[in-house]
Order: C-alpha cells, then sequence, then structure tokens
C-alpha cells in the first residue's frame, strides 16, 4: 500500500490536469473578483461608466458618498457562490474523472494490477488520491477566494465572526467534498470511459440537487418526512448555511459524508475487484 | 519424469465465457521452467485473454491457474511475472523515466537506477526525457518490454512483443528474450504472429484454436514433423533397408512402423532409390516427399489462414 501511494503521490505531483484544473479555478475566482472591483470602480465613478461592459445609471444630482457593489458583497458569500454554487464540485468532478479514467484510457492501470498488490490496495491508493486532491482543490479555491477577497474589498471588511465562520464552513466543504471526489471516482471506476464519466459527474454536480429537491415532494406528498437531499452530498454542500451552523446540519453532514464515502468504496472496490482490466 | 518437472506455469481447465461466448475453452497448459513458450492462435483464438488471466488482468470463469508450484496467494506469486499485454501500459504526456519512475515505486524497488538500466537494455536511454506521447509504435513497445522487465521477472508473458518494431529491433527483441532466457533462466510465454521469428527462439509451443488448445510440443517434436523426408511402403523394410546403405551409403533413415522407412537424405534422388528398390526385389507400395516448412505446418494445425 506504502508503494502504491508513492506511485499516486509521484504521478499527481507530475498530473497536468490537476494544475490545470486549478490555474483554471483560480484564473476564474480572480476574474470575478476582478469584473466586481471595475463594477464597484464604476459605481463610484472612478473610471469611465461602460469600461468592460459594465454600464450603471449616473449618481443622483443632489450628490451624497457614492456607493459601489463591493460595499454589498461580503467575502462569505462569495466563498458559498464558489464553493457551495456548483464552481468547486465542477472542477472536482473534471480532476477525479481524468485522475481515476486516466489509468484505463491508456492501459497503466496494467502495471499495477497482477503485479502483486492485491486488487483491493491498487483501487484503495486510487481512491485516498482522489479525495486528497478534492482536499487541496477546495482548500486552494477557499482560500484563494479569501485571499483575493480581501485583496479586493480590503482587510478591513473581514469582520469579527469571519474567521470562526469561514474555518467551520470550509471545514465542513472540505469534509462534504471528500465524499461528492470518492462518488466521483466511483462513476469513473464503472463506466471507465471519460466523456461518460465526465457527462454523469457534471450532471450529479448540476441536477442532482434539483432530482433531490422533487424526490423530497414525492417523500412529502406520501406524508413521509425522509428527505432526500438532507443526505445527498450534492444537496449538503449547496445547502450548507455559511453562518450561524446548527448542529443538525453538521451532524447531519458527517453522517452523510460517512455514509457516502462508505458506499462509494465499497461499491468502486467490488467493481474493481470483478472487473476485467 | 513428470515428478521431477517444475513448471512456471500450469493451467487446468483455464475457461474464460463473455455471455455466451466461451473466449477460452478448457485450456491446460503446461510451461516449464526455462522454456520459451511460443503461444500460437489466430487473431480472436483466446491467446490474450488466457494471458490476461494468467496475470490477473481477467478473471477465469472456471478452471485453476498455478504459478510457480503454487495455486494459492496467486497475487503474491504474481510478483514474479512480468508481463506485455496487448499494448503497453503507460502516461503518454510523461518522459519514458517518469513512467518507469512510476513501475518502480509501485513494485516496491529500492533501486533507483533501475530506470536507466532497464532503459538501456531496450536501447531506449536516448529517448528518456521523451513523452512517450512522441514515441514511435516501436519505442512504446520497447518501453512496454522495459516495463514489464522490471523486479527481473522469473516468468515474463509477452503477447505479440515485436509489434510494431522494425528488423533490427525485432532482431533486437529476440536476441534480448535469448539472452533472458539463457543468462537469467527467465521462463518466457510468448504469442506472435510472426511464425518465423517464433520458431527462432522458442523451445516448446502451444496452438490455441477458437480458445481450446489443440496442441503442445516441444521445438524438436515440431523439427521432427517438418523434417523433410522421403517416406517409402514396402513389403520388406530389411531388404531395403539394406539396399539403401549398400546401394547409396544412406544411413539417415529411420523405420516408424513394420513397412514404412522415412530417409531424410538424398530425397533428391528419389526416382533412383525408387528404382533400385524395384530392382533389388523389393515390393514398393507407396514413395512420397513429405515434409514441410514450419509456417506451413502451423498454418495446417490452425486449420487456416492466418488472420
Amino acid at each position: 500500500m506504502y508503494n502504491l501511494m508513492s506511485s499516486e503521490l509521484y504521478k499527481w505531483r507530475k498530473s497536468r490536469a490537476f494544475y490545470v484544473c486549478l490555474l483554471s479555478a483560480l484564473v476564474c475566482i480572480v476574474l470575478v473578483w476582478l469584473s466586481f472591483w471595475v463594477e464597484d470602480q464604476v459605481e463610484r465613478g472612478n473610471i469611465e461608466n461602460g469600461t468592460m461592459g459594465f454600464a450603471v445609471m449616473e449618481p443622483d444630482a443632489e450628490g451624497g458618498e457614492a456607493t459601489g457593489i463591493l460595499d454589498d458583497l461580503d467575502i462569505m458569500l462569495m466563498i458559498q457562490t464558489f464553493v457551495g454554487g456548483g464552481f468547486s464540485t465542477l472542477f472536482i468532478a473534471l480532476f477525479v474523472c481524468v485522475w481515476v479514467v486516466g489509468e484505463y484510457t491508456n492501459g497503466a492501470v496494467k502495471n499495477t494490477v497482477g503485479k502483486g498488490c492485491s486488487r483491493l490496495h491498487v483501487f484503495m491508493a486510487k481512491y485516498i488520491s482522489s479525495v486528497v486532491s478534492a482536499l487541496a482543490l477546495n482548500l486552494v479555491i477557499i482560500l484563494a477566494v479569501v485571499l483575493t477577497g480581501a485583496a479586493v474589498t480590503g482587510p478591513a471588511r473581514i469582520g469579527e465572526t469571519f474567521w470562526l465562520d469561514c474555518l467551520v464552513y470550509a471545514g465542513l466543504q472540505l469534509m462534504l467534498g471528500l465524499a461528492y471526489a470518492g462518488v466521483i471516482a466511483m462513476v469513473g471506476e464503472f463506466t471507465r470511459s471519460m466523456a461518460v464519466s465526465i457527462g454523469i459527474s457534471i450532471l450529479l454536480a448540476a441536477l442532482s440537487p434539483a432530482l433531490a429537491s422533487a424526490a423530497d415532494l414525492i417523500f412529502k406528498a406520501v406524508h413521509s418526512d425522509f428527505r432526500v437531499s438532507d443526505y445527498w452530498i450534492v444537496s449538503l454542500i449547496e445547502h450548507c448555511p455559511y453562518e450561524g451552523i446548527d448542529m443538525d446540519f453538521a451532524g447531519r453532514a458527517v453522517c452523510a459524508t460517512a455514509m457516502w464515502m462508505i458506499v462509494s468504496l465499497s461499491a468502486g472496490l467490488v467493481h474493481f475487484r470483478n472487473a476485467d482490466v | 519424469m513428470e515428478m521431477n518437472t517444475e513448471y512456471a506455469l500450469r493451467t487446468c481447465g483455464l475457461t474464460k465465457t463473455y455471455r455466451q461466448q466461451r473466449a477460452v475453452d478448457n485450456v491446460s497448459m503446461n510451461v516449464r521452467k526455462g522454456d520459451i513458450y511460443g503461444f500460437i492462435g489466430k487473431n480472436g483464438a483466446g491467446k490474450t485473454t488466457f494471458m490476461k488471466m494468467v496475470a490477473g488482468l481477467a478473471n477465469p470463469t472456471q478452471g485453476t491457474i498455478e504459478l510457480f508450484g503454487k495455486k494459492e496467494a496467486l497475487e503474491r506469486q504474481r510478483s514474479r511475472v512480468g508481463c506485455l499485454i496487448e499494448e503497453p501500459g503507460y502516461y503518454p504526456y510523461m518522459t519514458a523515466m517518469d513512467n518507469l519512475e512510476i513501475v518502480r515505486r509501485n513494485l516496491g524497488i529500492a533501486e533507483r537506477d533501475i530506470t536507466h538500466e532497464m532503459l538501456d537494455l531496450v536501447k531506449l536511454s536516448g529517448a528518456g526525457k521523451k513523452k512517450i506521447k512522441h514515441f514511435s509504435m516501436g519505442m512504446k513497445q520497447r518501453l512496454g518490454i522495459a516495463i514489464a522487465l522490471m523486479r527481473n521477472p522469473d516468468l515474463l508473458i509477452l503477447d505479440e512483443p515485436i509489434n510494431g518494431l522494425d528488423p533490427s529491433g525485432i532482431r533486437e527483441i529476440r536476441d534480448l528474450l535469448t539472452q533472458l532466457n539463457r543468462e537469467r533462466q527467465t521462463t518466457i510465454l510468448v504469442s506472435s504472429h510472426i511464425l518465423g521469428e517464433l520458431s527462432k527462439i522458442a523451445t516448446r509451443y502451444g496452438i490455441i484454436r477458437e480458445g481450446a488448445l489443440v496442441e503442445e510440443f516441444d521445438a524438436e517434436a515440431l523439427e521432427e514433423r517438418c523434417r523433410r523426408c522421403q517416406k517409402v511402403v514396402v513389403d520388406d523394410t530389411a531388404a531395403a533397408a539394406a539396399i539403401l546403405e549398400v546401394r547409396f551409403g544412406i544411413t539417415d533413415y529411420d523405420v516408424p512402423d513394420t513397412h514404412m522407412i522415412r530417409i531424410f537424405e538424398r530425397y533428391d534422388e528419389a526416382e533412383e532409390i525408387n528404382r533400385a528398390l524395384v530392382t533389388g526385389g523389393v515390393a514398393l507400395r507407396e514413395s512420397v516427399l513429405a515434409g514441410q516448412d514450419l509456417e506451413g505446418y502451423f498454418m495446417e494445425l490452425l486449420g487456416s489462414t492466418m488472420a
């Protein structure tokens, strides 16, 4: 297992997909903040109206202190938008699909399976490296949003409760991200096709919360209190509150993470053990 | 004899079924330690599927595999097996050196220089820092062989290893396999469509047809079967043999049954020999020139032309 993990680490260091996903995510974050800053400056009249397509109504004739969009923008809200709004889940899905299915695309998995390592260890190593990569991606995305946000809005916008809220929210999202990456790794293992796994993963990231909500309505119609979205990992990522997190949500998040990790790992293992390479 | 023979690989009734299709049908193969076993069959005959099962890449539907005399803990026994099945596995965006480094780590080989050694061995030392996506097919094949040879395997399984290689590459691989077999006593199970090449190195053969192993034989047996000779069927083999020895000085002949003599020399003088036998009072019932080249013999065994 140690050898396999050492090999995974080496591949990870050499993986272009990881750096491309990371760089793309960082560029998107910086661009979004930059566009807000430009809009803010246009609203304040510091730069010409219409710059980069941002046009605002002229300030009132009576004057008064001009306000900009950044006055209403909260860094925590931006973290939630990026991490809970499908942005990081998309990048995680893309990377994990490439990471898992890439082993089959060029037959590299043949260099590991049947070389004295058990199939259980081979899949475990891939699974662990997938979820750790997702953790790293999420962590860097959160840090980038915070740092860029602080640079754009100014450190004064970071309130007293910010760091505690940020820590709790990031902790929950990082934990939920582990299970999400595990589910994607399982999808990759089952499909072993780049196009199909990416397609399914995008559907999971984009549509599954809506489907879970629809399932909730069905349960409600039959007078059941059970709510699928309370335990579906993508719904939890999407609905995770960024302030005033209650113990009920945290408990469900922990349970759902554990459950989906066990399910995805077990199903992936069974499939990997029984399927031909 | 059987008791003293050590086998690197034995299978018993190995079968692989895909839905209703039997890709490998009840194959019982015996590869002795030190053999270079040529595995021959048409495309789709089941060679690759069989090799995949032995290498642990596919699960058998039925049957057992015995590696180095052990049927249990096959995963551990497979650490002594190197294989190149179908196309070599690699990461195209990484260099040859990186690919070998990954395999080195996977296999837990402490010796870091082994990556350089392997590249030298397959004559790729100049391309170690080149990305695999820029490799030619032959270079990829060499890299696949280098990967298979990491950890100095006792059993090497090679599926069409000379695919895509130029004539000099084919010769180098042939020499390498012979060298490994001679110097490291590596047992080799190799399939190839190039029967002439296979016959230069193989010490034993297995013929697979429609998933079933139809025959196994040694290189000596093959040579014997393919040896050109004049077969004569006579009433008195002793009298005929005397004529052959006295009149023609022929000593290389055998008497496989009571009425047949196989003459392995001077078969271009068949007409004269026939005449001498008849004039010598021997009743000549039949006289034919037998034997064929390796390719022709294999074709006959395989049932039709190679795909």
